[in-house]
């Protein structure tokens, strides 16, 4: 019954997120609803861990099924370049997590993995064999992935106006 | 050739290359493994048609939820007072990636969107990212391909800079006393 009530309020959560035009409404609005079911004590239980891994590998499909040679022949050039955009990103984060471990108190570890940008499955699994803080790590990975979400969209907008 | 079968075949691949990398232990998971598969597939077969929008749209609801539900509470309770701090970490992270992206934009000098190369150069992650392209009419392949080109990097540098962080950290703090 609790995965009828889980799969509900996301569905609920992704109408309404239709209805005011948040961006990417389908993925946000099951996650806000569920944020805010679980933050007001709600039972809603864990979604079944097939729910994500059929989402990503749903995701992945329709991503792979486009490639092409001309998608290929663009992507060359750019490799390098986006790569050296990301060793930056990356070093950033590896400062910002110093930083933060410093002023609040978070162990290293759990700062840093917090703050990589690393995928959340996976940074969790590494919080978990590195013995840092899991729970914070998930948290924290959370808040980077949504609000990345939110307000990728609203940068474009004002980009392009 | 966007028939039934097309479907079928691709969605096969996809689920067989995710759960292989999932087997794997690979970077990236499920979504990078199923990614690789069917793009091998779409190119040996010299054809991409796009998937039913409905596809995506369930993968989204699916991702929403799972990641949804994944937030516990008590951790956020515990968390609050470093809540702030790490929010102000993550924006100023964003605003990285948003000059990065900008700076890739120019330096592509129009072989991209700016859209796309904004989605690219972003903090993650690789699958929420690759669902708001479709969204935000960026290039979902490019800003997938980018964040794999991402997680790899990242899953290279990280032990050695856990290891190097953590040690650095470690010999500036006293020993604890063993109980």
């Amino acid at each position: 019954m609790k995965i009828l009530r889980l799969s509900l309020i996301a569905l609920t959560g992704a109408w309404l997120a239709q209805q005011i035009n948040l961006p990417t409404p389908l993925m946000l609005g099951p996650i806000f609803a569920l944020f805010l079911a679980k933050l007001v004590g709600l039972d809603v239980g864990k979604a079944p861990g097939t729910y994500g891994e059929l989402g990503k590998i749903l995701l992945g499909t329709c991503v792979g099924a486009t490639f092409n040679r001309a998608v290929l022949a663009r992507l060359g050039p750019l490799i390098l370049p986006s790569a050296l955009a990301t060793l930056v990103l990356i070093a950033s984060a590896l400062l910002l997590a110093a930083a933060l471990a410093r002023i609040t108190g978070l162990s290293l570890a759990t700062a840093l993995l917090s703050l990589t940008p690393g995928g959340m499955a996976e940074m969790v699994a590494v919080a978990d064999e590195a013995q840092a803080d899991m729970a914070a790590v998930a948290v924290l990975q959370l808040l980077r992935f949504v609000m990345v979400l939110l307000l990728v969209p609203l940068l474009i907008v004002w980009l392009s106006a | 050739m966007s028939d039934l079968n097309h479907v079928l075949v691709l969605l096969a691949v996809g689920v067989s290359g995710g759960l292989l990398a999932r087997r794997l232990r690979l970077p990236g998971g499920p979504m990078v493994g199923a990614m690789l598969a069917t793009g091998l597939v779409s190119l040996a077969a010299a054809d991409s048609s796009p998937l039913p929008e409905g596809i995506r749209s369930f993968a989204m609801l699916l991702l929403g939820t799972s990641i949804g539900a994944s937030l516990e509470r008590s951790a956020v309770v515990r968390l609050r007072r470093v809540l702030p701090t790490a929010l102000l970490a993550i924006l100023t992270l964003i605003a990285v990636g948003f000059a990065l992206g900008w700076t890739l934009y120019r330096f592509a000098g129009g072989r991209i969107l700016l859209v796309t190369a904004m989605l690219s150069t972003m903090p993650g992650g690789a699958s929420g990212l690759a669902a708001a392209a479709y969204d935000l009419g960026a290039e979902p392949e490019l800003v997938a391909s980018f964040h794999l080109v991402r997680i790899i990097l990242v899953f290279s540098a990280l032990p050695a800079a856990l290891q190097w962080l953590l040690h650095a950290h470690r010999s500036r703090q006293p020993r604890k006393p063993q109980a």
